[in-house]
């Protein structure tokens, strides 16, 4: 048994098709993690419509679906009016909140379905739409054991955490880490050591097989939008080293960065790396790339 | 190949075009695979309407001579009019730009290792 971990969009904040983000991709928030009996969607972003559509295609796809939503801003849930599989009856989509009787993502997810927002109203999908609710501590899901932990992020989010079978993958999208004062900030030489990190995230993210993390901006970035709510990727890249992530996929890319942009980031988070003697793999997050986890 | 649209120079020296010149419609344009590092490389493997197999097996598409590469490594599927890379269960793997990948949707430029070779995409 394998687990597939699959980018459907990438981007942050807003949908940006453009000739410079062909190759990353301009769709919000969407991940698919599946195994051969189940499919785990994170976030509800515009990358979530393709992803319907490779779906309702599929020989053999599970009629269950699990959708897990970080928060409800605009970029995390803007795709589900446009989800084919909500529209086919035998279809069912259970829309997770965390913790014991939580409705509230699945009342914000249809609100956007009011009439003033949308033609089509949430009642009149096609599928059975339901609220779940997910134990932080771990809930057990088709053999997949799913786990929550918050991050600090305007209104509130979360991060999922996914294991089966000795593999580890963590989402965790739309989250600040703030730099200390002790912390070299901004790295304009890629010269500092790691910045101090909350210790409870470091645990949550430990060895990590994939560790999918907000990094929309560099330092300088980040230096204009500090309490928007995402973090650096130098700090995303520390994170990943010190809790010893096989993988860090760069994630939830600024609207306005272009994909030579996004690919300099990479570069330069890689030297951080490797100047910190990590064997953490760093890679930007790219709409239509599909990972395989082996069971170990 | 397609029509050149007929070119009349005027006495102003400005040209003037009596038909335009025909593009090929975006599906029909040709994509290729350059192979760069390898037995055979280099040279360049024209992608087609058809699926692409890449593979060790004297019947693919295209031979790859490594022990390390498996038969029917991996196959590249016209969608959409993109190309999707698709690793065929193979034992050691394709490598994306560096990332071990089991598919992708190609874009130019990208880097494709399938055991010691190297391919680069192009758009046509």
């Amino acid at each position: 048994m394998s687990l597939y971990v699959k980018f459907w969009g990438t981007r942050g904040s807003l949908p940006t098709p453009a000739s410079w983000t062909r190759i990353h991709g301009g769709n919000t928030a969407c991940v698919e993690i599946r195994t051969e009996d189940a499919i785990f969607i994170c976030d509800a972003g515009s990358g979530i419509r393709e992803l319907g559509k490779d779906i309702i295609q599929r020989t053999n796809a599970p009629s269950k679906i699990h959708l897990f939503l970080s928060h409800t801003h605009w970029d995390h849930i803007q795709g589900f009016p446009f989800f084919p599989p909500a529209y086919f009856e035998d279809s069912t989509i259970y829309v997770y909140g965390v913790g014991e009787n939580d409705d509230e993502n699945y009342k914000l997810l249809s609100g956007q379905m009011d009439s003033r927002y949308f033609p089509v109203v949430f009642s009149d999908l096609g599928a059975h739409v339901a609220p779940a609710s997910l134990d932080p501590a771990g809930t057990e899901i088709d053999g997949v054991r799913i786990s929550s932990f918050e991050l600090n992020h305007p209104g509130g989010c979360h991060a999922f955490r996914f294991e089966h079978k000795g593999i580890k993958i963590i989402y965790a999208s739309d989250q600040e880490i703030v730099p200390t004062e002790n912390d070299v900030f901004p790295d304009s030489n890629n010269e500092g050591p790691t910045r101090e990190l909350p210790p409870e995230l470091v645990e949550n993210c430990k060895d990590a097989d994939l560790l999918i993390m907000d990094s929309q901006y560099n330092d300088e970035q980040y230096n204009t939008k500090r309490g928007w709510g995402h973090t650096s990727a130098f700090t995303a890249t520390d994170l990943g080293v010190v809790a010893k992530a096989r993988q860090l996929a760069l994630f939830h890319h600024d609207p306005e960065s272009t994909d030579a942009q996004i690919e300099l980031l990479v570069s330069e988070c890689r030297n951080r790396a490797n100047r910190m003697e990590s064997d953490t793999f760093i890679f930007a997050a790219r709409e239509g790339i599909e990972l395989k986890y082996k069971a170990r | 190949m397609p029509d050149m649209g007929d070119e009349i120079i005027t006495d102003s020296q400005t040209i003037e075009m009596r038909t335009p010149y025909k593009a090929l419609p975006r599906l029909q344009r040709q994509h290729f695979l350059d192979h760069q590092k390898g037995e055979g490389a280099p040279r360049r493997v024209s992608l087609g309407a058809h699926p692409t197999v890449l593979g060790r097996a004297d019947h693919a598409d295209i031979v790859i001579q490594s022990a390390q590469a498996s038969r029917r490594h991996a196959i590249i599927h016209p969608r959409h009019g993109e190309y999707q890379l698709l690793d065929n269960n193979s034992r050691n793997g394709i490598y994306l730009n560096e990332i071990k990948v089991h598919s992708a949707i190609l874009r130019d430029g990208d880097m494709i290792q399938i055991a010691e070779d190297v391919f680069i995409y192009r758009e046509g």
